[in-house]
């Protein structure tokens, strides 16, 4: 009899061992589904992944509802529709958002000169048929110079006010836009990674539309070939504990229908009014702070090479913050900023 | 009873015994096939969040998805055709062929996703 419960023991543990291995490798695609106007995967492992599940959906709907610059009713579609001097009463979430913007922004300004990030470019975005209620791939032709710079004239931050106690946001200048794509999805992703980890979650990746947190273990992530090559991926690299995010001029662009070889794109340089023409084509921000490598990986694509290392260099340190960054400029060159351990990837 | 009693018995194998084997063996038999079956990739796809269809990379063949768009697979690869969203950008993604990588059709909510052993964890 001791003999029977002793094999059968053994074959429980077994079964056991094998069922939860081919458990998770079913489980290994995590869930999918639609939040902030972007694909979301998230793949989660430990006792509290379905709690986290359940709680980061629910975080990335009240996000959006806040921030979207579509919905009506948002903090943001209000915020874009009031006239200058109304204060426009915000969440939470829309002040949070707009004080980091405000910081990166100040920290941009005094090491670059000016806000190579932007959260206020709207207007030129919309104006330039960028934002995704205008957007079509299809060529055309760019926007006339009197009404760039009639757009242009309405960018900047500082054309708006926050008011923490109150909780409100108000415009100064009649017109004036605001839009939290280049950053809000960060924000979300870091957010995502608190509600895991309060969770107890040990291990996984937050995807959030290509804002992606990997917690617990090193996972290999590719990075997107900024041009139609054969390869998707450009390299790989092994990375842990952090976030990753790329922005390129390949996301959202149009080619002009008189001269296919100028391409448009969504990151747009404050200085010019015009889609960002510094010779980077792609770049990839690692950090602890998700919203910050957004805001960052924009910033790069508007700075250029070699302003992007300074900016890099410079930001090191401060803020208790480090980063390190991976640039593609347009012949295809790279640039390294920071130790990354490349993986194999074909 | 030892062991040469049970022989004699004719109960070298008890009971218990068997239903163990058995079911050591069911469990071995999914896991070898979980392994080793599905080596081939298959294309999902996913609307608005849910899994809608799942097919093999090797199949050519088209799904439409009506009022989308058209899920092409043609040698080994997968594109979209036809899309009826307003910024066409899925329709001029490059074909896609390699497990873990995606074409997304933002306004659409749909996502076509190779699947098979990936070669990287995620892709930024």
């Amino acid at each position: 009899m001791k003999k029977i419960r002793l094999s059968l023991l053994i074959a429980v543990f077994l079964c056991l061992i094998t069922l939860s291995g081919l458990l998770s490798a079913c489980s290994a695609g995590g869930r999918d589904f639609y939040a902030m106007g972007t694909s979301v995967n998230i793949r989660l492992s430990g006792s509290g992944s379905r709690k986290a599940y359940r709680e980061i959906k629910q975080m990335l709907e009240d996000v959006e509802k806040a921030v979207s610059t579509e919905l009506a009713a948002s903090d943001l579609y209000r915020i874009n529709r009031a006239p200058a001097g109304e204060a426009v009463a915000v969440g939470a979430e829309t002040l949070f958002l707009f004080e980091e913007s405000q910081k990166i922004v100040s920290v941009l300004e005094e090491i670059c000169g000016f806000s190579a990030f932007d959260p206020s470019l709207y207007p030129l975005v919309k104006l330039w048929k960028l934002s995704p209620d205008t957007y079509s791939i299809s060529a055309k032709e760019p926007p006339a110079d009197t009404a760039i710079q009639e757009a242009l004239a309405l960018c900047g931050l500082d054309e708006f006010v926050a008011d923490q106690q109150a909780g409100t946001i108000t415009k100064l200048k009649q017109g004036a836009m605001l839009d939290f794509g280049g950053i809000a999805k960060g924000y979300a992703a870091d957010r995502a990674k608190q509600i895991a980890l309060f969770h107890g979650v040990k291990k996984g990746i937050i995807n959030i539309g290509g804002n992606i947190y990997l917690l617990g273990k090193a996972y290999t992530v590719g990075i997107t070939h900024p041009r139609p090559v054969a390869s998707a991926l450009i390299t790989a690299m092994s990375l842990k504990d952090v976030s990753v995010v790329t922005s390129g001029d390949y996301e959202r662009y149009y080619l002009d229908q008189n001269d296919p070889t100028m391409r448009y794109h969504h990151i747009l340089d404050i200085r010019t009014g015009r889609p960002a023409d510094a010779g980077i084509i792609s770049a990839t921000v690692i950090g602890e702070r998700s919203d910050w490598c957004d805001a960052l990986a924009t910033a790069c694509i508007v700075l250029g090479v070699e302003d992007s290392l300074a900016l890099m260099g410079a930001l090191n340190g401060q803020f208790g913050m480090s980063f390190r960054a991976y640039l593609v400029d347009g012949r295809l060159n790279t640039y390294t900023v920071g130790e990354i351990a490349f993986a194999p990837y074909e | 009873m030892n062991r040469v009693g049970q022989v004699k018995a004719g109960k070298l194998f008890q009971k218990w015994d068997l239903l163990i084997a058995a079911v050591v063996i069911v469990v071995l038999a999914c896991a070898i096939a979980a392994f080793f079956l599905p080596s081939g990739e298959s294309v999902e796809i996913y609307i608005d969040g849910k899994r809608t269809y799942v097919l093999l990379l090797s199949h050519d063949q088209t799904v439409h998805l009506e009022g989308l768009l058209d899920v092409v697979i043609q040698d080994g690869s997968v594109f979209v055709r036809n899309a009826s969203c307003p910024d066409k950008l899925c329709e001029h993604h490059l074909p896609v062929h390699d497990a873990g990588h995606s074409i997304v059709c933002l306004p659409g909510r749909v996502s076509i996703v190779v699947k098979g052993k990936a070669k990287v964890d995620v892709v930024s």
